[in-house]
């Protein structure tokens, strides 16, 4: 005996009851329920469905979908700052490094250039966070959208959205600009500390938004064929 | 909750990603019910993988690029398959040397007549 359509859709709404909202943990979760109610039915086609849902669920333990949800989380968070790490490295190797090398340097020369150095740092800082906060305020609304036209939310949009845990660390230069208007001196050390901190934020900026996160998406809609960009 | 009905479950909480790679290894591509079921049956019933357990670790290994997805529709829901990627395939042999020199040591403890 197999699951009509409309079980499968109570299965779906079932996981969502169990606080699983996102659309590509519960394929999952749902075929699996799914496959399991359909082996007690072919032991004894008797067990309702319900029952047979039941019995299923308790397989998860006490913490029910709470688990998976959780450790998928950390799963996607990890591969998303692993691949920002993988394209980071690459800023360090030939013939990137090279790049990396010269805006640094480049910055440290117009600082120098600079007699007031708040004038260069500040809007520096500025872009840094502008950057991601459009980012941020875009991949919102596309989820949102999303939801309105398809009804579903997805797991990895939420983990683009907070640039797999990285926007803690992308919200530095938002505490920055108190920092440097109450700095007079400048010693050169600090000039090359700030060149570089400034250019490696920059990187990350961009290897998240502009390389990590467009590749999740394009993998996600190759792996699901229910996602669509909006 | 974790992955035995035998008497210390303890013992083969570290073996699950070895369990999960090794299935893969001999099918081209498997779903999470498929590899419980599969454990079960190999091991007449004495271990027994639970779902709260089978999940996170297929995830993780997907993240660490050890095993790759395929999403497929099976009669009226989708399935998503795992199958092992390169590198996923060149960590299960290391994986299982792993194990074997594990079973190897624990053989010379427990029983070095045998050895």
């Amino acid at each position: 005996m197999k699951l009509t359509n409309s079980q499968i859709q109570e299965l779906y709404t079932f996981t969502q009851k169990h606080y699983v909202e996102w659309f590509d943990v519960q394929t999952e979760l749902v075929d699996h329920l799914a496959n399991g109610i359909e082996a007690q039915w072919q032991e004894n086609q008797k067990i309702s469905f319900d029952d047979a849902l039941k019995a299923e669920f308790k397989k998860f333990g006490i913490m029910g979908f709470s688990n998976v949800i959780e450790e998928k989380t950390k799963a996607l968070n990890s591969y998303y700052r692993n691949l920002v790490w993988t394209y980071f490295k690459d800023f360090f190797k030939l013939p990137k490094i090279i790049l990396t090398l010269l805006s640094t340097w480049l910055f440290f020369e117009i600082l120098q250039l600079t007699p007031n150095k708040n004038w260069i740092v500040i809007p520096a800082f500025t872009i840094l966070f502008i950057v991601p906060t459009v980012f941020f305020i875009n991949v919102a609304k596309r989820i949102r959208k999303t939801e309105y036209v398809t009804n579903k939310k997805w797991l990895f949009e939420s983990i683009n959205l907070q640039l797999g845990g990285l926007i803690h660390i992308l919200s530095i230069p938002l505490y920055t600009g108190v920092f440097f208007e109450s700095i007079d001196k400048w010693p050169i050390l600090f000039q090359v500390i700030c060149s570089i901190v400034i250019v490696l934020l920059g990187m990350l900026i961009y290897i998240s938004i502009f390389i990590v996160s467009p590749k999740l998406r394009i993998q996600m809609a190759k792996q699901h064929p229910d996602y669509k960009f909006v | 909750m974790y992955i035995c009905n035998m008497s210390n479950s303890k013992l083969y909480k570290g073996s699950l990603n070895t369990i999960i790679l090794k299935l893969l290894n001999e099918h081209d591509k498997m779903y999470g019910y498929e590899i419980t079921q599969k454990v079960k049956v190999l091991t007449k019933g004495e271990l027994n993988i639970t779902e709260g357990a089978l999940y996170p670790a297929l995830h993780k290994l997907e993240a660490e690029g050890l095993l790759d997805v395929e999403l497929a529709k099976v009669d009226n829901r989708l399935r998503k398959y795992y199958k092992l990627t390169e590198t996923g395939t060149k960590e299960t042999i290391s994986k299982l040397n792993e194990l074997a020199e594990y079973i190897k040591t624990m053989q010379k403890l427990v029983n070095p007549k045998l050895v």
